[in-house]
């Protein structure tokens, strides 16, 4: 008991120093992450147990995909979070490791735009057929709002680029589309209909939510 | 005379078949009765006993008695003395020439009641509403049906249970005697009845006398509901159901010696609660635990010692759904964070720690720290069958006790409390601290994630599921059968406060589809003498196996509102189905092909009401939920079955 003791007063001290030796004005060009190792990474990690495949709400984490949340910070609440996230420590994950996933996340390279600027313009009502021709509904439901099976793909879809190359090389159960059967068109047209979903209203108002 | 000689013959011999104990023993060491029934030339000599058909194959000319006599009694009579002496309160059944003479024994010497027959029209759907009629009363109820047509329609009810580790007590009818069978009992006839369900229960007898059948009637249901539980099978031959006995003639009935079940070595419990104590993120799994109320209790009481995280796997209402360390919404998260993980009878235990990838080429990976260690305590370690696959893929674990976990939970809550120091105590409260707050965050999202498509039509299925959770909180319910077989993922899970043992049934065991709605109707006969407001959430795929077993809850005036996921699909299958048409790169266009059910639709208000069954819809717009629900609950408070029919998203 004691020996236990003393351990996880060291992880606690590692904790700290890990933490307190992030420093975050000092992030620049050398920790620049690189999205495609990112996405392995992310995997790999563990993000994806609690955060979804890419970063979307699930109910056991809240959405981290296309985070408005500088570098800096990210790796500041990785290594020290609040609530029930598990605090991942420099030696465990080192600060080149955070900034690829988080260029994944952010879906480019850090130092690069917003992925969703590049995407074709699409047409949503095309998106609602195509959405249900193709099956997406099976898993994320008939409004994109996600269930057992799948996560909530809209409102507020992952960014486009991260989108589809989802779509095409997904790394957890969904099925891969090709262009073949899918086009990038049609892909924009489906982005289109599940960024024009629409907002819930607000869960207070809803008295079959109350608890 | 001579004639009246003749005839006495073969019913001397007949009765010694009933009555004999042991017929071997009785051919060593024969009664003299049976002595002189054997004639003077029976030779002292150990002859092995003529089978019963041969003997009764013998030409005798019928006696002129034609009806018992008033000192006689059928040999069903006697087996429904034994039957009622097992506490039986009712026998689902669908009639069966092959036990005609145990069926009118019920109902005239046993006074249909306890047991009460229940009258079914599918063998599937009286095996599987004795299946969720258990999980809800923790009782068997018997199930009587033909050995070989009835069984074979049987069958996949029984498998479910199998799996699911809950006793079904199955009767058969069969005419054992070839040279006395009539036409239709040759092609209901069978050698060996039991053999086609024996890789899927656990014990079968085809009793050769009465005493025999006594003996085999108790045992099958010791052996039943004894952990690991499964169902039994007694095969019961039409001429011992039919033959007279004569009243006087004392037949011992055994006593019922239900056996404790097996709690774990004391030592290895022991080692356990080290582990728990020590451990920094202990996670708690269970999925078959809860046996008894007792067991969400015990549950309780290790978790709340420990301050540890709990996962319910759903197979058994195990822990409340809204407490604290409840953190079934998590399981990925606190499995992936685990030190220390028990499964407590977890019968996929590799599946709780490893993940299979299912794509072209599938994968695994472990989700569980490869440091993480694991313990089991579970009874599926001391009973295990080759050929059905249903035990999963083995695991490697660092303590494995083969035990009953419910029974092994008072001892190994004792060990938790003594080894827990006052340091340890302090950090399980931390611990505690935040996993209430995870599960809060959880919680709170989940009503988030359910609020979205809101207003959609077809109606959402959380949103079904919160109209109908608004309409039944206040009531005393409990949730009989489910929309996935398998959905503790499911929105009534995640959104309901299930904190009552009998407010979560569980699911069907195999994955049989059919098992939702006759295990509905049996959950709902067991609920019914205790005044509880009895809820299905009936998908449409499920319904149309047995559709039937609406009628019977309407005939035995069994309460049970059904609320219809009406999808139109077997989407499970469309899911499984496109996932092929992508691996295949050939386009999803043609994935519903084979797995819908439309073009027509189906209206489930006409079926059910074609059947007695009070009934509404289909409804598509979500606001006209809950005054259609409010109606069908007021039919089901008058003590009758309601549907709604609700058109729904597809999960």
């Amino acid at each position: 008991m004691v020996n236990h003791t003393v351990r996880v007063l060291a992880v606690a001290a590692a904790m700290l120093t890990s933490t307190a030796g992030v420093d975050v004005t000092k992030l620049g060009a050398q920790t620049a992450g690189n999205d495609t190792r990112g996405r392995t990474l992310y995997v790999k990690v563990g993000c994806e147990t609690c955060h979804g495949p890419n970063g979307q709400e699930t109910a056991a984490a809240p959405r981290i995909a296309g985070s408005g949340r500088e570098l800096a910070a990210f790796i500041a609440y990785v290594r020290k979070p609040l609530g029930s996230m598990p605090p991942q420590s420099a030696q465990a994950v080192s600060d080149q490791v955070l900034a690829d996933i988080y260029a994944f996340l952010r879906a480019a390279p850090a130092a690069g735009g917003e992925a969703t600027k590049n995407a074709p313009a699409g047409r949503a009502d095309a998106g609602a057929t195509l959405y249900r021709k193709v099956g997406c509904y099976q898993c994320h439901v008939n409004e994109g709002q996600g269930g057992a099976n799948g996560p909530r793909i809209g409102p507020d879809p992952i960014p486009f680029a991260r989108f589809v190359q989802y779509v095409r090389s997904p790394t957890g159960q969904m099925p891969p589309y090709t262009d073949k059967v899918l086009s990038n068109q049609e892909l924009a047209d489906i982005y289109a209909w599940l960024q024009a979903r629409p907002r819930p209203p607000a869960v207070n108002t809803l008295p079959p939510l109350a608890p | 005379m001579a004639k009246s000689t003749r005839a006495k013959k073969p019913l001397e011999r007949r009765q010694f078949l009933r009555q004999g104990a042991l017929a071997g023993a009785a051919a060593l060491v024969a009664p003299p009765s049976v002595a002189a029934a054997q004639g003077p030339a029976a030779s002292p000599a150990p002859l092995p006993p003529a089978p019963a058909m041969t003997m009764a194959a013998e030409t005798v000319p019928p006696a002129e008695a034609q009806v018992l006599g008033d000192n006689q009694r059928a040999g069903s009579d006697f087996m429904v003395d034994v039957f009622k002496s097992l506490g039986f309160e009712y026998v689902c059944e669908n009639p069966g020439s092959s036990f005609r003479g145990l069926h009118e024994s019920f109902i005239n010497y046993g006074g249909d009641r306890d047991p009460e027959l229940v009258t079914c029209l599918h063998e599937e759907a009286a095996v599987a509403m004795a299946h969720a009629y258990y999980k809800a009363e923790g009782k068997p109820i018997a199930v009587l049906s033909h050995g070989t047509v009835g069984l074979q329609h049987a069958a996949m009810a029984i498998y479910n249970a199998w799996c699911d580790k809950v006793p079904v007590y199955v009767i058969l009818g069969n005419y054992n005697d070839a040279a006395i069978r009539r036409g239709a009992e040759w092609y209901h006839g069978v050698q060996d009845a039991a053999l086609m369900v024996r890789d899927y229960t656990k014990w079968d007898d085809a009793p050769w006398s009465l005493t025999h059948f006594a003996e085999s009637a108790v045992r099958a249901y010791q052996i039943a509901v004894t952990p690991p539980m499964a169902p039994v099978v007694l095969v019961l031959d039409g001429m011992l159901q039919e033959g007279p006995i004569p009243k006087s003639q004392h037949l011992p009935i055994p006593k019922l010696s239900v056996p404790a079940p097996p709690q774990g070595d004391s030592a290895a419990v022991t080692e356990a609660a080290r582990m728990l104590v020590a451990a920094e993120n202990p996670v708690l799994v269970a999925d078959r635990l809860a046996r008894t109320p007792n067991g969400m209790k015990l549950l309780v009481e290790l978790a709340e010692a420990l301050q540890a995280a709990v996962v319910d796997q759903g197979s058994r209402m195990n822990f409340p759904s809204r407490h604290p360390l409840n953190q079934t919404l998590r399981e990925g998260a606190v499995i992936a964070e685990a030190d220390v993980v028990v499964g407590l009878e977890v019968s996929d235990f590799w599946g709780t720690v490893n993940a299979l990838r299912d794509q072209l080429h599938r994968s695994t990976r472990r989700l569980a720290k490869p440091d993480a260690k694991l313990v089991t305590i579970t009874t599926g370690d001391l009973y295990i069958r080759a050929n059905y696959q249903d035990f999963r893929r083995l695991q490697d674990v660092d303590l494995a006790i083969a035990a009953d976990a419910e029974a092994t939970l008072p001892a190994l809550v004792d060990a938790v409390k003594r080894l827990t120091t006052a340091d340890r105590r302090r950090v399980f409260e931390e611990r505690g601290a935040k996993l209430a707050e995870a599960s809060r965050a959880a919680a709170e999202r989940t009503r988030v994630a359910a609020s979205y498509a809101w207003t959609s039509t077809p109606v959402s299925v959380a949103r079904l599921c919160a109209e109908l959770w608004a309409q039944i909180k206040n009531e005393d319910w409990s949730l009989v059968s489910s929309y996935y077989s398998f959905d503790v993922g499911g929105w009534a899970r995640r959104l309901w406060n299930f904190d009552k043992p009998y407010q979560w049934l569980g699911h069907g065991g195999g994955g049989g589809i059919g098992y939702g709605a006759p295990a509905a109707v049996g959950g709902a006969l067991a609920n019914r003498k205790h005044g509880r407001l009895s809820v299905a959430i009936q998908t449409d795929g499920d319904l149309m196996y047995v559709p039937g077993v609406l009628w019977t809850a309407a005939h035995h005036k069994i309460p049970l509102l059904s609320v219809m996921h009406n999808n139109r699909a077997y989407h499970m299958e469309v899911m499984h189905v496109q996932r092929m048409c992508n691996a295949r790169n050939r386009g999803i266009d043609r994935g519903m092909i084979g797995s819908e059910i439309t073009n027509p639709n189906i209206d489930y208000a006409k079926l059910a009401q074609s059947m007695g069954v009070y009934a509404e819809g289909p409804i598509t717009n979500p606001n006209d939920l809950a005054p259609a629900l409010r109606r069908a609950i007021a039919v089901v408070k008058r003590g009758e079955p309601a549907l709604v029919d609700v058109v729904t998203q597809v999960r």
